[in-house]
């Protein structure tokens, strides 16, 4: 049985009077890595920040859990991203003045979590996303995929119900993209994280289960992985989005 | 982590960011304490004849002083956030309140106030020796002045530390509450639109300027300005700054504009260095019209102080002629004053005395007529031939004056801003009586010249002078025996300038006699006066150099971050290919056209005022063209200067790897 995490009903957001996102109804399931594609413009990136309360609807109500994001303030929204929610930028938004260990565990300082408990979480996810050899370098001395898989460390360390990740590997060469992709496939394997990811690269999102596609703010089409492989799905992808958009990312 | 844990780590990373904030930090509280200690320093202070005055002045102009550092940290303290802004917003998305970052912030700036407090009170203790001796030099005092830490110098300026704190704290709180979340996410990158010139506002700015000009140019002796004085001060005020902010929105947008359509325009980099300036107009128009209206200000108020100081000397002079000078008394108090003025044998010999033969005599016109101010003059009229002129003159080193015939007059109206002579025909009528006779003079000429300068007493001096006729030698001659006479003793004496004493003693002894009489002193203005005038020129040019600081933080800072905007740019350019020689001719360029605007239009604004409004009035100095000329010409050097710095600057931060 799968229980929905995300739920956005009848979801509109207008910029002034342009309107961005239209009547989007989505549902999200727990363990899901979905990816959010469409051509620049479409609303993807709106679509994932009214989802992961950074920006506000304009019409309609968004739910995470059972909890309907509308009805909290804005120190409740606060608590609220702090504790079930991870971010992965393109950019990787890592402080530069602290080491690839004090980025990781900062959500968890902030919170006021005892030694011994980071510790405990930081183990694991330093092994699986082979973070073992940098944790005392400074952001400065580090590869992008580096950057972006300390990023991803510090997303997930709070065991989140949804990591918003957006277009996490727009920086990275096509190597380090890659390996990401399959790390966080693996996270979503192993821990059963919900991962939804904004995403214009077809490649990316061939590593999801499920791929959703935007264009001028509205849903138009959506693929699930099931069993086929992934260069199979990666296929299906192409070609679903050479009929929506003529290629045009 | 705690929270003074995370600020320290931050601190000691960023060191570089900091460092420029620090030593913003620190060079304020430099400036602020070496001023307030010359206001406690107690060798000044002793040495001082009019210290109340003193610490006066020095209050208000650290009043400026505190002013301006606190602006210019906000300066600092705003462009040192907005580097920081992902950071923060950073903060704010993994759950710490606004509250918590604020607080974090604050705990930054207290850590920075206390450490730049420190080392700049040592620092500023040291150079408030330096700054109180070369004031003592200015002054003309031979004293040493000793390093001190006082208790209210450091009182005051810890004052002015907590104030920043406290407006930083502000300044943060705000800035914090606006962070958007959404720019963290790359889907929002704001860019600047560019602006929409058009010909009529562009025109505007050059009709407003031009208008502003020519009013100035006019002078205050034109028809403009004495009967419409409210308006054109109006006109030339709105024509100036709202022609400097169009000047810089409008104008140069439609010069960019027009450049783009010339036919040659895709050859060579005018498209690299003319495009990123459209897109900068909406944001640079305030700050270039800012550094444009201040580098006006400035160079006004140096000029202004270096004048002052340098006409005092000979202004005195020319205003207390005489060195001692007071009208006769009766015998015996007259025998007793000169004997007093003699007794000083040592100190202050007398070279000259004199007597000067006056008749009086009471105006029946407008005094105004014949004298500029007239309610500056002492009462009455008071005659003097032509001969005794000529005496005066001959004495003082003057060209002998030109002569006069039957009725003509020559007024002696000290002060007035510009010496008329009225040719034959058209003179001015003005009518006297003389005794009981009336008489009507024709004035000759109206001159900036004192025979008998202001009057002096011990607590109150330049508050009026004697109004004196030149009549000729023929006319004198013939009233004299119908008029009353009045006559003056005129001593010239040995290092007047120092003679206060001596002043001091006679005229206590002259004013017991007269209590209303006349009695002239040049020692009792020139002491005062040179204190003033230097502690002016001092406070002047300490403003002067903090003011050109912030002036060149300003355009430093705006450099670091229009390069560092710029940087993806520049790194793009780079991958089409464009040469390291370009990227610097390009940055020159670019740099030269937002640069090159404020020095033009500053100088012009300032010389233009300079010229109608001070040197006009000063004719007889003709030193204080140059003096005017070198200021500009400093400050044309170190603007200079700051162009190439900031291209440099500029330069390097492009040239990163990104």
């Amino acid at each position: 049985m799968q229980t929905p995490i995300i739920r956005a009903r009848n979801v509109t957001k207008n910029y002034g009077k342009t309107p961005v996102l239209r009547n989007i109804d989505l549902t999200v399931n727990e363990g899901e890595f979905t990816a959010i594609m469409g051509p620049s413009g479409s609303g993807k990136s709106t679509l994932m920040n009214v989802l992961s309360t950074i920006d506000r609807v304009t019409g309609g109500e968004v739910w995470l859990g059972q909890q309907s994001l509308l009805s909290l303030g804005k120190k409740e929204l606060r608590r609220f991203r702090q504790e079930r929610m991870g971010f992965i930028f393109q950019d990787y938004n890592l402080l530069d003045t602290l080491t690839v260990q004090e980025n990781i565990l900062l959500p968890l300082s902030l919170r006021g979590f005892k030694t011994d408990e980071m510790k405990k979480r930081l183990h694991p996810l330093v092994e699986a996303l082979q973070l073992g050899a940098i944790l005392d370098r400074y952001p400065a001395g580090i590869s992008g995929g580096q950057k972006q898989r300390t990023a991803s460390a510090r997303a997930l360390i709070t065991n989140p119900a949804v990591v918003f990740a957006d277009e996490p590997t727009g920086a990275l060469d096509s190597r380090s993209a890659t390996e990401l992709l399959e790390e966080m496939a693996g996270m979503n394997g192993r821990f059963g994280t919900t991962i939804l990811m904004v995403t214009h690269d077809p490649y990316a999102a061939s590593y999801c289960n499920r791929v959703i596609f935007l264009r001028d703010g509205a849903i138009v089409n959506e693929l699930y992985a099931g069993d086929q492989s992934r260069k199979s799905f990666f296929d299906r992808i192409l070609e679903s989005q050479s009929l929506l958009g003529g290629g045009r990312v | 982590m705690s929270l003074l844990q995370l600020t320290l780590r931050g601190a000691n990373r960023n060191i570089r960011l900091y460092a420029i904030y620090l030593f913003a930090m620190i060079a304020g509280v430099v400036i602020h304490f070496t001023f307030s200690s010359l206001m406690y320093n107690e060798d000044i202070l002793n040495v001082l004849r009019n210290s109340d005055m003193f610490r006066q002045g020095v209050t208000i102009a650290s009043i400026a002083i505190s002013l301006f550092i606190i602006l210019f940290i906000l300066y600092a303290n705003s462009f040192f956030m907005r580097q920081r802004k992902k950071e923060i917003g950073m903060y704010l998305l993994l759950g710490m309140s606004e509250r918590q970052v604020t607080r974090m912030l604050f705990y930054e700036t207290v850590i920075l106030s206390v450490l730049s407090l420190v080392s700049g009170i040592l620092l500023g203790g040291l150079l408030s020796k330096w700054f109180g001796m070369l004031l003592m030099k200015l002054m003309q005092y031979d004293q040493s002045v000793s390093l001190s830490f006082k208790a209210g110098a450091v009182g005051t300026t810890a004052a002015v530390v907590a104030a920043i704190i406290l407006i930083i704290w502000l300044q943060n709180l705000i800035t914090v509450h606006r962070v958007q979340l959404v720019e963290l996410f790359h889907a929002r990158s704001i860019m600047e639109k560019p602006i929409r010139t058009s010909a009529i506002p562009a025109l505007l700015a050059i009709i407003l300027l031009i208008q502003a000009y020519v009013l100035i140019v006019l002078g205050r002796e034109s028809i403009v300005w004495k009967e419409y004085g409210l308006f054109s001060m109006t006109a030339v005020s709105v024509g100036i700054i709202a022609g400097t902010w169009l000047f810089f929105r409008q104008f140069t947008g439609w010069i960019l504009a027009r450049l783009g359509k010339l036919p040659r325009y895709h050859e060579g980099n005018t498209v690299l260095w003319t495009s990123s300036l459209r897109f900068q107009a909406r944001s640079n128009a305030l700050n270039l019209t800012f550094i444009t209206l201040f580098s006006s200000a400035l160079i006004l108020l140096t000029s202004f102080v270096a004048i002052n100081y340098s006409v005092q000397f000979s202004a005195t002079e020319k205003n207390l002629p005489n060195d001692i000078a007071f009208e006769t008394l009766d015998g015996e108090t007259d025998s007793k004053l000169d004997a007093l003025i003699r007794g000083f044998e040592k100190e202050h010999p007398v070279l000259d005395y004199r007597v000067l033969h006056t008749l009086k005599a009471d105006a029946v016109s407008d005094r105004e007529i014949a004298f500029q101010g007239e309610e500056q003059f002492l009462e009455g009229l008071l005659l003097v031939p032509w001969s005794t002129f000529k005496e005066f003159e001959q004495l003082r080193g003057h060209p002998e004056p030109s002569e006069l015939s039957g009725n003509e007059t020559i007024a002696l109206s000290a002060g007035i801003d510009i010496p008329l002579v009225h040719p034959a025909g058209s003179q001015p009528v003005f009518q006297i009586q003389v005794g009981s006779a009336p008489l009507t003079l024709s004035i000759k000429e109206q001159l900036d010249y004192s025979l008998l300068g202001w009057r002096t007493t011990i607590d109150d001096s330049m508050s009026s002078k004697a109004a004196v006729l030149v009549i000729a030698d023929d006319a004198y001659a013939s009233l004299r025996p119908s008029a009353g006479e009045q006559t003056f003793q005129i001593y010239t004496i040995e290092d007047a300038g120092n003679a206060e004493e001596l002043s001091r003693q006679v005229q206590l002894l002259f004013y017991s006699a007269a209590p209303e009489g006349y009695y002239s002193s040049f020692a009792d203005v020139y002491s005062k006066q040179i204190e003033s005038s230097s502690l002016l020129l001092f406070s002047g040019a300490f403003l002067a150099v903090i003011a050109l600081f912030a002036l060149a933080s300003v355009i430093y800072f705006r450099q670091l971050r229009e390069a560092t905007d710029a940087m993806t740019q520049f790194d793009t350019l780079r991958k089409l290919g464009i040469r390291s020689g370009q990227v610097k001719a390009v940055i020159r360029k670019q740099l030269l056209f937002v640069f090159a605007p404020p020095l033009v239009l500053g100088l012009l604004n300032s010389w233009l005022i300079i010229d109608s409004y001070m040197l006009s009035t000063l004719q007889d100095y003709p030193q204080l063209t140059s003096i005017v000329i070198g200021s500009m010409a400093v400050y044309f050097v170190i603007y200079v200067m700051l162009y190439f710095s900031s291209a440099s600057v500029y330069e390097r931060i492009v040239s990163r790897k990104l």
